[in-house]
């Protein structure tokens, strides 16, 4: 088996600037155990550290580079090994599939060749070499007539395949791979996961480096996220895609282009932080980017807190605040006007940085529903939470400053007495927040929206703006106040497509980099899919499905649910 | 649209001429003393003088100049009138918008005393203040304040409803703003035009009103009044005056009311497009 413990690798850069040299932090107090019979996969954005775990492995790190802390391959620590002992170990206990770079194999050498050398390494006969290499080929799926060829002419798929060949031939305890599926069509690439599997029921270690989620689902048991040289969530492959904990991890999954995924991709927000050992921030690596970090996470190191209930040690999230926090949760509420009930006996829970979609016919009860939760209406009973705190507790005015409103109609939302710049203006006014540097606030608000910021707009009157302009000036008023939750009712139903399609992207945007959640409140369940993480649909003043966006329109549980995607489809008219 | 009104009354023909006009008499009312070719009260004069140079509309039957007299009169008029109007109308505006943003009880109470003063007749009530406590000016203007701001009120209140439930206005209240804040930036510029025509109108009713009470003789008779000088003019009506005495005066509470028609006309006019005379439907 393949053990870390307390891993920490070093770059020496030269900084040309002065003589000094700087140490860039590839690999941060790394500890991770991969068992026999178990695949581990690690995940990541690239400069994570990936591939120098994969490197530190077999002891390959290029001569900058500084380690400390072990490295076990059952029971022998390799750390202190001179490199002639490390020959002996290579491609015998422990092989490699390196990362698919063009000049990763030798461009003289035919790639039957190629795959046999570890073993002539190993001291095997040339033909029994070449004949393994032959069989190898054949159990790669390489296809025939291939082998006496050159690296460069054959097909950089074929050319990772040579790779893997090259580092099963040995038939090795431990396997290290680095992106063996990077290059490969989705047909090998399932080859590649029947490979796999069959390499972890010959109950060998393998660790595997990849950036592809479907595939690090598909192949291992246990899914480690590198985040800057820190493992930052350990998690059972099967809770990768609708329950991880870590929200670098929801990032990374949103970004990911999976199948059945119906919302837009969007990236990490943010940008990665600096690697630089001088620059090695006190508290939580990913607190800048974070869509809830508090103070106390710029503060301190995150400690690991273990999953599962009995606490097994090999999941865990390292997180302040104990992985994704709840922004609201809403308990039993039930509402009525008069004689008439809006919402019965609902319960549902938003989480940080996530966008909620509720959909469900007009009257339904999506609008009442989020302004409780806005705290602009009362409930007759249940309680709404907001980080903890009940909803009615909270200063009106505080509150309103954490929740921003984005109406239907901006004709009517928008006074018409005010121009624009008073518009955006209005709530820094109401909170008292008016002051120099409030122009260039707006300023930058409107530059968000992607609006003009010379005079001659900022002093135009509403009726003057085109609807999709206008929605962007009251999409500018909603975060004016930096919100940590954003409610759109129903805010894109009146544009026309293209200016429909133009504002859900700008709002998707806006929510990714602000980091903030949202209610997304519509009739549309097609525009729901579009934007949402999770869709939650009312009928009749019950919730009757909540589930992740793509399992809803590809599994709809509920006949209310099946009709609406269907009335859309356009392929059940009501007669 | 909302910033134009300005511009529209300013091209609004009717509207200029009833504020020319009423402007100029104001500028008489106001400039009355340095105008004024005699003291009003100066009885010093020889009766029934006809008008001359010195004595423009020449003297009454005690010796007053009636020009003097005129001028100073239409002072006490427009005082009265503008005093009137805009401590009833500001009643009626705070009154009215108040019951609607507090509602409950409070409104309750308030609107049925606006239903009950809109029954009592005005002129019955002020005649038996001014009967029984002979009251000074200020006394009377209050008076008549407090029985006409109902109309007011009520207008006030039923459009601030209607703005009540205006998104722009629910979406500064969810943005936390304050009932002042509402107050102050939403709701009282959006009833200006409902304060500017209740404040002509009221200006008009009162004008018209300290003129009918002083004819009748029970208003304060130490001061100079369009009706008190009617009244006088009306008892020597045999004796040829009145083209130099009552016709002048008569002109003058004329002018006053119709220029004050004039603009109230053209201010409704402008705020309510379907009186609109190029509004053919």
């Amino acid at each position: 088996m393949l053990k870390f413990k307390n891993l920490n690798v070093q770059y020496r850069i030269s900084d040309t600037s002065n003589a000094s040299d700087k140490s860039i932090i590839a690999l941060d107090n790394i500890s991770l155990n991969v068992n026999k019979g178990e695949c581990v996969s690690i995940i990541g954005e690239s400069g994570s550290g990936k591939s120098t775990l994969a490197l530190a492995s077999m002891k390959l790190l290029s001569p900058n580079a500084s380690m400390s802390g072990s490295i076990l391959l059952d029971d022998i620590d390799i750390s202190n090994l001179t490199d002639k002992e490390m020959e002996n170990i290579r491609w015998n206990k422990i092989s490699l599939v390196f990362q698919n770079y063009g000049d990763v194999l030798n461009p003289v050498h035919k790639i039957i060749d190629q795959i046999a050398e570890p073993l002539i390494k190993n001291g095997e006969s040339r033909s029994v070499a070449l004949d393994r290499s032959l069989e190898m080929i054949d159990y790669l799926k390489i296809k025939p007539g291939r082998s006496t060829l050159f690296p460069h002419q054959i097909s950089a798929g074929e050319r990772q395949r040579v790779l893997i060949a090259m580092a099963l031939i040995t038939d090795p305890d431990i396997l290290v791979m680095d992106e063996p599926a990077a290059s490969v069509d989705a047909i090998t690439r399932s080859h590649l996961v029947n490979i796999i599997q069959q390499q972890v029921k010959a109950q060998k270690a393998v660790l595997m480096i990849t950036h592809d989620l479907s595939f690090a689902t598909l192949c291992s048991d246990r899914i480690v996220v590198l985040y800057s040289g820190n493992i930052i969530e350990s998690l059972p492959s099967a809770e990768l895609m609708d329950s991880q904990e870590h929200p670098y991890t929801r990032a990374l999954v949103r970004s990911f282009p999976l199948m059945e995924r119906t919302k837009e991709l969007a990236g990490v927000r943010g940008i990665p932080p600096s690697q630089f050992l001088e620059n090695k921030p006190k508290g939580c690596i990913f607190a800048p980017r974070c869509t809830q970090s508090i103070e106390v996470c710029f503060q301190k190191r995150p400690k690991a807190k273990l999953k599962g209930l009995n606490g097994q040690s090999e999941f865990f999230v390292m997180c302040h605040r104990g992985g994704i926090a709840t922004m609201v949760s809403v308990k039993n509420i039930n509402k009525s006007y008069k004689d008439i009930t809006v919402l019965r006996n609902i319960s549902l829970t938003l989480d940080e940085g996530e966008i909620l979609a509720l959909v469900g016919e007009t009257g339904s009860g999506k609008t009442t529903l989020a302004y409780l939760i806005a705290g602009t209406i009362k409930l007759d009973s249940g309680e709404i939470l907001f980080r903890k705190k009940k909803v009615e507790e909270i200063e009106k005015l505080e509150f309103s400053k954490k929740v921003g409103i984005i109406y239907q109609s901006p004709r009517d939302s928008i006074s018409h007495r005010f121009n624009i710049f008073e518009a955006i203006a209005e709530p820094l006014k109401i909170h008292g927040l008016f002051n120099g540097g409030s122009a260039d606030k707006i300023e930058k608000a409107l530059r968000e929206v992607q609006l003009p910021v010379d005079e001659f707009f900022m002093k135009k009157y509403p009726h003057e703006l085109s609807g999709g302009e206008l929605q962007r000036v009251a999409i500018a008023r909603a975060l004016i106040l930096e919100p940590d939750l954003l409610i759109a009712d129903e805010s894109t139903s009146f544009l026309d497509p293209s200016v429909q399609a133009k504002i859900l992207k700008l709002l998707l945007d806006l929510q990714n980099e602000h980091g903030i959640s949202m209610i997304f409140i519509t009739h549309d369940i097609g525009v729901a899919r579009k934007v949402s993480d999770r869709i939650a649909v009312l009928y009749n003043g019950r919730i009757v499905e909540n589930a992740p966006s793509h399992r809803i329109i590809e599994n709809p549980q509920h006949e209310y649910t099946k009709f609406l995607i269907d009335a859309l489809r356009g392929s059940k008219i009501i007669k | 649209m909302h910033n134009s009104y300005l511009k529209q009354f300013k091209q609004n023909k009717i509207g200029m001429t009833g504020l020319i006009m009423f402007l100029f008499l104001s500028l008489l009312a106001i400039f009355a003393p340095v105008i004024a070719p005699h003291d009003p009260w100066d009885y010093s004069f020889e009766c029934f003088l006809p008008p001359s140079i010195d004595h423009l509309l020449g003297t009454n039957d005690i010796g007053y100049d009636i020009f003097s007299e005129l001028l100073w009169s239409l002072r006490t008029s427009i005082f009265f009138g503008i005093s009137v109007g805009a401590i009833a109308s500001t009643i009626g505006l705070l009154v009215g918008v108040s019951a609607a943003i507090n509602g409950g009880l409070y409104d309750i109470i308030v609107m049925r005393i606006a239903d009950a003063l809109l029954a009592i007749p005005t002129i019955m009530v002020l005649i038996l203040i001014a009967a029984y406590f002979k009251p000074s000016n200020i006394v009377l203007i209050i008076a008549l304040s407090l029985i006409i701001w109902q109309t007011t009120a009520r207008g006030a209140r039923a459009q601030t409803l209607s703005l009540k439930s205006k998104l722009h206005i629910k979406a500064a209240s969810n943005m936390g703003a304050s009932t002042s804040y509402i107050m102050s930036k939403h709701i009282l510029p959006e009833l200006f035009p409902l304060f500017a025509m209740g404040f002509v109108t009221k200006v008009r009713i009162a004008v018209f009103m300290e003129a009918g009470l002083s004819f009748l003789g029970i208003f304060d008779p130490t001061t100079k009044s369009l009706g008190v000088m009617m009244n006088y003019a009306m008892r020597y009506l045999y004796l040829d005056v009145w083209y130099n005495w009552l016709l002048p005066t008569v002109l003058s509470l004329s002018m006053i009311i119709i220029s004050l028609a004039l603009i109230s006309y053209a201010i409704e006019e402008i705020f309510d497009p379907r009186l609109r005379r190029d509004n053919i439907a």
